[in-house]
């Protein structure tokens, strides 16, 4: 492990936890105190809140039990599975509570709290809820609403045990309904946190306590701790990111100097996560075009600003001098690009409006290179296939033609509408691209993805020789300066990512076709009600009743991407991973094969 | 004997005895009126015959500083008497120079009268808690005899530390709960009194035997409450003493509470302050003294602004609350206000008062979870601990002309009852036609209690609430109360305020009386007035207060409240100063926003409701006069109203 850090959360006992003393100490002032408020932690994406909440358990006295509570892992659950999951786990973190709460409604939840709490030996219980993104509207509001009940009602005789609950809820943009507003449920009785970014000597001083141990003279690492102050503003990710980057450069023997923070800089500008989440982020929230407003620079600070609020939430926006301003350079000059290719975007969609108008598909070119990239186009074609708008072109499709296949490609390129590149670790006979040269010559809107780097990949995929590696390393920078480059992890997360873009750029949501299995939302919320289900009761009585999920998923038609959506709920049981061993391949559904893999994993 | 010679060397030797004595009595005269004027006199710049004929008047004749020099040793006297014996007199203050004896009980009387127990007679001065004194004086010799002579506390301490507390306790007006004992502490669970600090109600007082407190002690302390406490960890912790005292006990424990993270947790009680508390006028108010003398303001700052307020902090609003209380058993209500404007809190109130009053039955249920009349019925059974012999409407009306039929009147308070109320209309309002059936046959009445949703479905002549219960909007509160909801929490904080007139007149002019404003702003200012370690509020803190965004956010969100687009576009587009509906109807016009006559009449009514505008002959009003100013001043205004007009737009309400 490098010596920082930039994948998940830091441990409690982190040396590179800097900064947030104030935050941490009302935090725990509050967590021990007489509660007069419950307390939000505002943050965009890796901002630090896990981080806070985990220093802020750990510097709690024993005698204040805690209980986090992350949603990520019920991802869609109604009202009644979020207060069940909640009962669980307050049950699972408190050892003395043996029976398993059954929880109904808002009225029994409170209930179960008041009686969960009610114990001698429990001085306060502090609840460290975080990702309530991950749950409907309806269920969050629900939650919110029993959380403002318990604060309103926790002087009240009959349940007084709850004056010992604490709530902290950690989150973005997904809180801003819930808290931010006037008309939020949680707004009355909670305290706002906003996290700030570290200041430049906590900045600093990680960059350079970093680099010295790395044996980095202290001065020359407090001006690389400079220099990425200067891009980043103490951006806690971005900063260990940055100095992360210049630890690898160390590693190759190499004395890092702040040119190679700027080179850094421009590299995380062409394919990080976090900018690739955000710019994401900023399409769903429909922001882009308030980014613009951002980027001026000249609105007065307020929170009242719905859309400076929610810039603030994603972790794109501040407070400076009492104006709005971007968080900082790096995310300023993304913002730039991103705002650029949208125009560039809108220009594209206004040229494809015109074909879907005139009721003609629109025709999708997808280039990669096939042996290591089989499943992605697999799982692409698929979703492609659903979409009714488009009609799905590669090699797949040629056929016997008297052309080479460069040939054909070019030709198949030249007849599509959208271009859509796939690059992972080889360069395969260069036809790749050159399909992506004539979709560029021919002014065809290109999305680009790249495989992950944190992928794991047979060495058969990866390309040796060394002329062709710099070729795709050549390829993949022209990529990361000319389109929005976005990296993907498994082939249903390009195939969502696909649908997401063309859906953008074709400005509707993509039209299921009829003649295909389709599942509607309704139908959906029921299957992961059964799935759910059967797992509750398969807690309660110890039988393993996975296989019995899964066949109801395929009993109502679903496919491999719903499948997988199904299974990252269930992800939390260890035999979530053997049943997605047994759904196999990227096929249509779930095989006898599989089927056997799952019984025999679980057998084992 | 008796010749003349003889008579006269008689009369030469008394002669001469004379005149020695004369010389003698001379000198003596000479010598007291020299030491007079040496120790009395002189240092007090005071005229012989001032120091022996008018001691009454000292301080007209007296330097002032020399007084001021004396009188600390003096009033130590008189103090030192006082705890002692529970009285004293001019013979009992031997370190006092006999002319000021007199003064200094006098001068004690005065200063001291107004916050201790003390009675004043001709040559005495006398604690009319001196039994109370005494008691505690006979617990303490008992308790500490034997301090550090052996671990732990023997069956006699105990019994000795259990006087201690209960003397404490009486003082203070506490009820004492369940004791623990733990090595050489002894704990005991106490109700407090109501203060208008931020108190937990029950915390745990405790006595230590430790001659030498330290870590240790302080971790003893923490494992003693932790069994105790009901919520947070604040503890009032009394450290026991030796007969002769080699060590300050107290102020060594406190030093090491200050070293640990209960530094804002444990109050440490001297001797002294202890003593202070048991002769004190008004103990707990000595108590609150000595807890401030310790803590962080903002700890204790009493002052809310998230959720309803406690009794101590609840102010004004007697006509809301009499209207309540005195016809809850013959008539029904709705409250309806915005959003932190204090609907909670009155209900609170009215229903401790109902309770109080024994004359009904009040039943209160918080709604705000509830979305059905299912989760109507779970909530009702779950918080009045009223069993339904079915969950139906009919099953409520049962129940309640059972507990009717056996008793008092009853009274139905229900809270946030606004998306109840929402999900009832589209079924028809069948839970809202029980309850106008169960009041009108007088089987129980009902307060209800919301924002928005009530407020429309008063005014909605479809609704089964139309002309049942009685609207009683809130608004904000009366100058007087709003002055007092600030200056008396502050004065039980002990902290000035800086040119109180102006600095009080900018807070009403500022907050025209929003309860929760002056809550927000009390709390910024101890908070500014602690950052800067004094116990003083200046008007520079308000102006900084006044400015912050935080503020300025907090006060139009809260202003707005409930209210939805369209009325959030009316406050934004009118003219400060008041406005016609013609003028509000040009206003919309020019800012393309087209609605209804209709549409517009509600929304000046919620908006009227929600206490933003006043209407008086034809003319529409801020209520709180600041708004326009801050609105203007702070925000992007065009950018809000364009998102208002992209909500009303869509639908929203």
């Amino acid at each position: 492990m490098g010596v920082f850090v930039y994948r998940g959360p830091l441990p409690p006992d982190s040396p590179l936890f800097r900064g947030r003393t104030a935050e941490l100490a009302r935090l725990i002032r509050l967590c021990q105190g007489e509660v007069e408020a419950y307390a939000i932690v505002y943050g965009g994406r890796q901002t630090g809140k896990t981080s806070l909440l985990l220093r802020l358990a750990a510097g709690l006295p024993k005698t204040v039990r805690t209980c986090r509570v992350d949603f990520q892992w019920v991802p869609g659950a109604t009202t009644r599975q979020v207060f069940t999951y909640l009962a669980r786990r307050v049950a699972r973190s408190l050892p003395d509570l043996v029976a398993a709460p059954e929880v109904d409604d808002a009225p029994s939840l409170v209930e179960f709290l008041s009686e969960a709490i009610d114990q001698p030996e429990i001085s306060r219980l502090v609840l460290l809820l975080e990702e309530l993104g991950a749950l409907p509207q309806a269920s969050r509001n629900d939650l919110a609403h029993v959380l403002r009940a318990v604060f309103t009602n926790r002087f009240d005789p009959s349940c007084r045990p709850l004056a010992r609950l604490m709530v902290v809820i950690a989150g973005g943009v997904e809180l801003y309904d819930l808290a931010a507003t006037q008309v939020s449920p949680l707004q009355n009785c909670c305290e706002a946190m906003y996290l700030p970014d570290l200041s430049e000597p906590e900045a600093v001083g990680l960059i350079a306590d970093g680099l010295t141990r790395l044996r980095l003279p202290h001065t020359e690492a407090e001006a690389l701790g400079e220099a990425i102050y200067f891009h980043v503003g103490g951006h806690p990710y971005l900063t260990q990111r940055l100095g992360g980057a210049l630890e690898a450069y160390l590693a190759t023997g190499e004395l890092p100097k702040p040119a190679h923070v700027d080179t850094a800089a421009e590299r995380l500008l062409s394919g990080n996560p976090l900018l690739h989440h955000l710019r994401r982020a900023l399409i769903e929230e429909d922001l882009l075009g308030a980014s613009k407003a951002l980027l001026d620079g000249n609105l007065r600070f307020s929170r009242l600003d719905e859309d400076m609020a929610r810039l603030e939430l994603l972790g794109l926006a501040t407070e400076a001098n009492g104006y709005w301003k971007v968080r900082n350079r790096l995310l300023a000059r993304a913002l730039e690009d991103w705002l650029a290719a949208s125009r560039d975007l809108d220009q594209d969609h206004i040229d494809l409006a015109g074909t879907i108008a005139r009721d003609k598909p629109v025709c999708v070119f997808i280039s990669s290179t096939w042996k290591d990239l089989q499943p992605e186009r697999e799982a692409v074609e698929d979703a492609l296939h659903r979409m009714q708008e488009t009609a799905f072109a590669g090699m797949e499709y040629f056929g016997s033609r008297p052309e080479t296949p460069r040939e054909v490609s070019l030709a198949e390129v030249d007849r599509s509408h959208v271009y859509i590149g796939i690059f992972a670790h080889r360069y395969g006979s260069g036809i790749t691209e050159a399909e992506y040269r004539r979709a560029r010559e021919r002014d065809i809107p290109c999305l680009i993805y790249l495989k992950d780097d944190s992928v794991a990949v047979p060495p058969a995929y990866i390309g040796r020789e060394p002329a062709k590696v710099a070729k795709l390393e050549a390829l993949k920078c022209e990529l990361e300066v000319h389109h929005t480059v976005s990296t993907f992890k498994s082939p249903d997360h390009l195939a969502t990512q696909v649908v997401t873009d063309l859906h953008n750029l074709l400005g509707s949501a993509p039209t299921v076709r009829e003649e295909e299995p389709s599942y509607t939302r309704n139908k959906f919320e029921e299957l992961r009600d059964k799935i759910l289900k059967i797992i509750y009761d398969h807690e309660r009585t110890g039988t393993p009743t996975f296989i019995e999920a899964s066949q109801i998923a395929e009993e109502l038609g679903l496919t491999t991407i719903e499948i997988d959506e199904q299974l990252e709920i269930l992800e939390w049981h260890q035999y979530a991973k053997l049943a997605k061993a047994g759904a196999g391949n990227h096929g249509a559904r779930l095989t006898p094969l599989g089927k056997q893999r799952v019984k025999e994993g679980l057998k084992s | 004997v008796a010749s003349p010679r003889c008579g006269l060397l008689i009369y030469d030797q008394a002669s001469a005895n004379s005149r020695w004595l004369a010389v003698a009595l001379a000198l003596a005269v000479t010598l007291v009126l020299a030491s007079t004027y040496a120790n009395l006199a002189r240092p007090f710049g005071l005229p012989l015959w001032a120091t022996l004929l008018a001691r009454r008047r000292l301080d007209a004749y007296a330097r002032r500083d020399a007084l001021k020099t004396a009188w600390p040793d003096w009033e130590q006297a008189v103090r030192t008497e006082l705890l002692r014996y529970g009285d004293a007199t001019p013979d009992d203050l031997r370190s006092v120079a006999g002319p000021f004896r007199r003064y200094a009980l006098r001068r004690y009387a005065k200063t001291y009268a107004p916050v201790q127990t003390l009675e004043a007679h001709p040559g005495r001065l006398r604690l009319l808690t001196g039994d109370r004194l005494r008691r505690w004086h006979a617990g303490w010799a008992s308790a500490g005899r034997e301090l550090g002579t052996r671990p732990g506390l023997t069956s006699g301490e105990r019994a000795a530390v259990d006087v201690l507390a209960a003397v404490l306790v009486e003082a203070l007006g506490l009820t004492l709960g369940p004791t623990r004992d733990f090595e050489a502490v002894r704990a005991y669970l106490v109700e407090v009194p109501a203060l208008r600090l931020k108190l937990p109600p029950k915390f745990p007082l405790v006595f230590v035997a430790y001659p030498q407190p330290g870590a240790r002690t302080v971790q003893m302390l923490v494992d003693a409450v932790d069994v105790l406490r009901e919520t947070g960890y604040f503890a009032l912790v009394v450290p026991l003493e030796p007969p002769v005292r080699q060590l300050d006990v107290a102020a060594e424990l406190r030093q090491a509470v200050d070293r640990s993270p209960h530094v804002q947790d444990f109050i440490v009680l001297s001797q002294d302050d202890v003593l202070d508390i048991l002769i004190a006028r008004h103990p707990a108010q000595g108590l609150a003294q000595c807890i401030l003398a310790q803590v962080d303001l903002t700890v204790v700052s009493p002052f809310v602004i998230s959720g309803p307020v406690p009794e101590t902090m609840f102010f004004g609003r007697e006509a809301e609350v009499k209207m309540l209380v005195e016809n809850a058993s013959i008539a029904d209500f709705a409250v309806v206000g915005n959003r932190k404007i204090g609907k909670t809190s009155l209900l609170q109130r009215a229903r401790a008062r109902l309770d109080a009053g024994g004359r009904v039955k009040p039943l209160m249920v918080d709604c705000q979870t509830v979305r059905d009349a299912a989760g109507f019925f779970t909530t009702f059974r779950a918080q009045t601990g009223l069993e339904l012999p079915a969950a139906t409407p009919e099953g409520l009306a049962a129940a309640l002309t059972d507990l009717r039929q056996d008793g008092l009147p009853l009274v139905s308070l229900l809270d946030e009852v606004d998306a109840l109320l929402a999900a009832e209309k589209a079924r028809g309002e069948p839970l809202a036609a029980t309850w106008r059936a169960l009041a009108q046959a007088g089987v129980c009445h009902f307060v209800f209690c919301g924002s928005t949703g009530l407020a429309r479905r008063l005014d909605d002549p479809r609704s089964v609430f139309f002309n049942f219960p009685q609207p009683l909007p809130l608004g904000y509160l009366s100058p007087e109360t709003a002055r007092l909801v600030l200056i008396q929490p502050l004065e039980t904080l002990g902290i000035t305020l800086e040119d109180a007139t102006t600095l009080l007149d900018e807070v009403l002019a500022l907050t025209s009386g929003h309860p929760n404003f002056i809550q927000y702003l009390g709390r910024g200012l101890v908070q500014a007035a602690n950052l800067r370690k004094e116990r003083r509020i200046l008007l520079a803190d308000l102006a900084a207060l006044r400015s912050s965004t935080d503020f300025t956010d907090y006060y139009l969100k809260t202003v707005w409240g409930e209210a939805g687009p369209l009325e959030r576009l009316i406050t934004m587009v009118v003219p400060p100063d008041g406005f016609r509906l013609r003028e509000l109807e040009a206003a919309l016009e020019a800012h393309g926003v087209e609605v209804s006559d209709e549409a517009l009449d509600t929304g000046l009514k919620l908006l009227r409701i929600y206490a933003i505008l006043q209407k008086h002959e034809r003319t529409y009003t801020f209520v709180p006069r600041a708004f326009p100013q801050i609105l203007h001043s702070t925000q992007e205004v065009d950018r809000l109203i364009t998102y208002e007009k992209r909500r009303l737009a869509g639908g929203g309400v």
